[in-house]
Order: structure tokens, then C-alpha cells, then sequence
């Protein structure tokens, strides 16, 4: 039993040979990395909910244009909760903002007004506001297509 | 009660080609509603199933005349309580905007080349203006305008011109017609309908002020606004032109000899340098909005994907798309609080392109490093490797 519960030993050739062989590898694998990821299209981005912040950081009135899928979004905390919409005016793709005053949705081009659910009720756009639906969780607003 | 309308199933059945295609047209057409009926416009008897039919007691009348046939479709088409029943969604005051138009006028007075109601919707054959194949839908009706508009030997007696839909299909209304833009007008939309006229040199701007409502407010404060009246100038046609409306561009103002300034302010001295002071802010504005759309566009050709890139980009349009509306003042202080927000919007755009190099040439000097360090090591162990060889062939010798 004693002489079998010896480990083995490796000479020191062999380990410096696997060290080479194992090295050699690593460098293969980060020298050939940026090659592969050039001839790989780039990955697209998630297109699940997007988490935008935490609830304390949108008191109710305000508003703020965040990007989900490379869209911007404008999302809007009323006394109601949350309503967010693309925040491209359909007109000419001016970008949109929340007027708390008039409690109104305009477009600083061409005076498009949209209501607080995104439908156009003035100016030259000529279709509503896509909506996307908003979800609080655990402290977090997540904002994903509706 | 389609019994009794013996018209079209006679007609249907005659040997002359000519008699048979008014049956077969108006089985396709919205009039074909048993309410109306061939006797609708022709009067006499349908329910005479013999050519007792085209009775001159019962009023038969095979071809109304030109004069007659806005009289003939008004009377229904003015009738508020039959329209509710036929068809609710249909406006009644067709007939009465059509008298006032150019086109009734002309009609009333019998002239032949005047349309009537049949000359644009057609005579049994009338389809809703909602069906692509009515020539009044709105992507046919500028093709048939064309048809009479163009026609030199008809226009000629009016004076007008026959270039309009040549114009039109190459301006930038009838490029964006064509690409789908539910905004862009065809002639219907500058000139109007059944109330059709050319806006007058007085009332152009309220034409295109109907879709270009903030450019014609800033017009109206500007010192062109009261100088055009004067001159008697039709207001943005002076400088954007009508049928061929180029689009808007920074090209129109300036001193160069294509820009609109020079049409009229050639030689006076004080109104060259404001086009010229206009035209610089706006180069100014264009080349550095240009910039940033081209330092993102390099981004992304070298594979970066940058956050918040694609909405910077968005607000600088936003921001050109405001400083179009402001050039209309001619007031440079305007302009430039405008252009400030170009500024801003290009200086966010850059800042983000700079935050994402700098991580990318980060992230690509710590990959050099890594690399270096690891073909470091394998050097050394290969060096190491080939001395221990060496050695153990020195001790076997």
C-alpha cells in the first residue's frame, strides 16, 4: 500500500514541456481572439427590459429620455405611475419632451402635441407615439416593448 | 327593389360594345347602390323593362351635358339627409366648392376643357377615393391632374403653364411623395380640391403654412414679410420656388450666385452681409452637426458600440431641424441661441465618441500588455526547455 500511495512524480522535463505546450496555447488563443471577433458580426443588443434606474431617482411630474434598443424613450412619471413612448416625434423624428406645465407631450420642431398617451392630438404629426410598458421591481423601473 | 332596375341587365346584354360598358363599369362602381340606380343621372323608367325605359316623360337623358353634370351629382351630393343614408362618412358640400373653384366656374360657363365632376372621378366607372385604382386617390390624383395640366395645346388658351408635374415629381414634395411620406402634398394638398385655385402671390404662404405652420409664423415676423407685400412678391415661392421646391437647405442663403438672396439683393450692400453673416452661422453649424454624425459613423465602422451615441445625434437633428424654422426671421441673435443648441448637442455627441476611445485604446493597451507578458513566459520556457536539453545531452556524452 505504502509505495502505491506515492504520488507520482512528473519530471521536471515533462512539466516544463506541458508548461511550453500550455503557454504556447494561451498565446494562440489571445493572439487569434481579435481575428475571430473581426470576422464575427457584432452581437445585437439585448432587446429584453431594459432596467433605466431606481424609483427615487424619478420623483412624480418628472420626465427623462433614456435609450432602450437604441431607441430613445421617453419616460414619464406621472401621480398615475409611469408612461413611457418613443421619444421620436412622427412627424420628422424631432425628439419629443414632457411639458409638466401643459402636461403634454410636445415636439420643439414643428409644435406636434401628443396627449399623455401618446396620441396626437396637435400639429403635423401624423400617428401616435408607440408606447412601451414600464414595470417597477423591487425598487428598479424596467422599461421594455409593449 | 334591383329588379326594378332594368337598365343594366339590358344593357348588358346589347351587341354594341359602346351600349354595354356603361352596364359592365357601373356594376364596379359605389353608385351602383339600388338607391341610385342608372336613373340616379339618366332619369326615366327602370321599371320598364322595354326602351319604353328612355322615356323623354320620365325625364331620360342619355348624356347629360357638361354644364348639367355638376347640377346632377350635387343634387344628391348636397342632400345632407340622403348622404347620411347612403353613405354617413361623405362630406355634402362638393358641389357648392366646386362653383366657386376655377375649374366650375369655367365648367358652368360651358367650356369643354373645364372638368366636371366626371372629368376627375370618372362616369360609371366612379370607385370610392379610397380604392387605389379612383383616380382621385391620393397616388393618382396628381397623374391626373397632369393629364389636363400638361397638355400644351389645351393649356395654351389660359396661359398656364404645362411643366407643373415634371416639377413636382422631381421637387422634394414629390420625392417624398414617392417614398411614402403620408405628409408630402400633391396638388391637391397646395391647391385644394373641389374648391381647387392657385394661391396668389398675397396668400402662398398661408398654402404651405398649413403644413410649414412654424416657418410661416417666423416669415411673418421677419422685414421680408412687409417688403414682399409691398413688392407685391409671392412670399416663400420667392425664394423656395413652387412646383420644383428644392429642399430646404443652407444653399439658399448667401451671397453665392445660386442662392436665393441674390435674386434680388444682388448689389444693395447692407442685405449682402446679413445673408452673408446668415450663411456663415448656418456652414458653421452644418459642418460641425456633419463632424459628429462623422466621428460616429467611424465609431461604429471600427466595431464600437457607443451608448447614447444614436439619441446625441438625435437632438442635433432636432436642433437643425428648429434652426430651419428660425432662418425665416432673418434675425441672427435668433438664429444663434438656436445654433447653441446644435453646440451642445454636436459637444455631447463628441464627448460620448471620446469616453468610448479612450476605453477602447484602454482596453487594446491592456490586451498588448497581456499578450506581451504571455509571450514573456512562453520565451522563458522555452529557453529553459532548450537549456535542460542541452544539459541532459552534455551528461549523456
Amino acid at each position: 500500500m505504502g509505495s502505491n500511495d506515492e504520488p507520482e512524480e512528473v519530471p521536471r522535463r515533462d512539466f516544463l514541456g506541458m508548461a511550453v505546450g500550455g503557454s504556447a496555447a494561451a498565446f494562440a488563443v489571445a493572439g487569434g481572439y481579435p481575428f475571430l471577433r473581426f470576422v464575427d458580426p457584432p452581437a445585437q443588443q439585448p432587446s429584453g427590459p431594459v432596467n433605466i434606474g431606481k424609483l427615487e431617482e424619478f420623483p412624480v411630474g418628472s420626465a427623462r429620455t433614456v435609450v432602450v434598443d437604441e431607441r430613445p424613450v421617453l419616460v414619464i412619471r406621472t401621480g398615475d405611475g409611469f408612461r413611457a413612448f418613443s421619444a421620436l416625434c412622427t412627424h420628422l423624428q424631432c425628439v419629443v419632451a414632457y411639458s409638466a406645465e401643459r402636461n403634454q407631450i410636445e415636439c420643439p420642431c414643428h409644435r406636434g402635441i401628443y396627449s399623455m398617451d401618446g396620441r396626437n392630438i396637435g400639429g403635423p404629426p401624423p400617428r401616435p407615439l408607440q408606447e412601451l410598458s414600464v414595470t417597477v421591481n423591487t425598487g428598479s423601473v424596467i422599461v421594455s416593448a409593449v | 327593389m334591383e329588379a326594378m332596375n332594368t337598365c343594366a341587365s339590358c344593357h348588358a346584354t346589347l351587341n354594341d360594345a359602346k351600349l354595354r360598358a356603361p352596364a359592365r363599369e357601373f356594376g364596379g362602381s359605389v353608385h351602383r347602390d339600388d338607391r341610385i340606380g342608372c336613373v340616379g343621372c339618366h332619369n326615366g323608367d327602370a321599371r320598364d323593362p322595354t326602351v319604353g325605359a328612355h322615356s323623354k316623360a320620365a325625364g331620360f337623358d342619355p348624356h347629360p351635358t357638361h354644364s348639367q353634370v355638376p347640377v346632377i351629382c350635387g343634387g344628391c351630393h348636397s342632400d345632407a339627409g340622403f348622404m347620411r343614408r347612403i353613405n354617413g362618412r361623405l362630406p355634402v358640400g362638393q358641389a357648392a366648392l366646386f362653383n366657386l373653384s376655377l375649374h366650375g366656374k369655367l365648367s358652368a360657363a360651358g367650356d369643354p376643357n373645364a372638368p366636371d365632376c366626371s372629368g376627375c372621378h370618372g362616369k360609371h366607372d366612379v370607385l370610392s377615393p379610397t380604392s387605389p385604382r379612383s383616380p382621385v386617390n391620393r397616388a393618382n390624383v396628381a397623374r391626373l391632374c397632369s393629364g389636363c395640366h400638361s397638355e400644351e395645346t389645351r393649356m395654351a388658351k389660359y396661359g398656364i403653364r404645362t411643366d407643373q408635374f415634371a416639377k413636382w415629381e422631381k421637387s422634394a414634395h414629390g420625392v417624398a411623395f414617392k417614398k411614402g411620406n403620408p405628409n408630402a402634398p400633391t396638388c391637391t394638398g397646395c391647391h385644394g380640391a373641389h374648391a381647387s385655385a392657385p394661391p396668389d402671390a398675397s396668400s402662398v404662404a398661408h398654402a404651405c403654412g398649413r403644413c410649414h405652420e412654424e416657418e410661416m409664423a417666423f416669415f411673418e415676423q421677419s422685414p421680408h414679410s412687409q417688403g414682399f407685400r409691398k413688392r407685391g412678391l409671392a412670399q416663400c415661392v420667392a425664394c423656395h420656388s413652387n412646383h420644383d421646391v428644392a429642399p430646404a437647405s443652407a444653399i439658399l442663403v448667401g451671397t453665392t450666385p445660386d442662392a436665393s438672396c441674390m435674386k434680388c439683393h444682388s448689389h444693395d450692400e447692407k442685405p449682402r452681409k446679413a445673408a452673408d453673416d446668415i450663411a456663415a452661422l448656418l456652414r458653421g453649424a452644418r459642418e460641425r452637426a456633419a463632424e459628429a454624425r462623422a466621428a460616429v459613423a467611424r465609431a461604429r465602422d471600427r466595431g464600437q458600440h457607443i451608448t447614447g451615441a444614436g439619441l446625441a445625434l438625435d437632438h442635433v437633428a432636432t436642433a437643425e431641424m428648429k434652426v430651419r424654422g428660425v432662418v425665416h426671421t432673418l434675425d441672427p441673435a435668433r438664429m444663434e441661441a438656436r445654433i447653441g443648441e446644435i453646440d451642445r448637442a454636436v459637444a455631447e455627441t463628441l464627448r460620448l465618441v471620446a469616453d468610448a476611445e479612450r476605453a477602447r485604446l484602454l482596453e487594446r493597451r491592456g490586451y498588448y500588455v497581456a499578450l506581451g507578458l504571455a509571450g514573456l513566459l512562453l520565451l522563458t520556457l522555452t529557453l529553459k526547455v532548450v537549456q535542460l536539453d542541452r544539459r541532459r545531452r552534455r551528461g549523456g556524452a
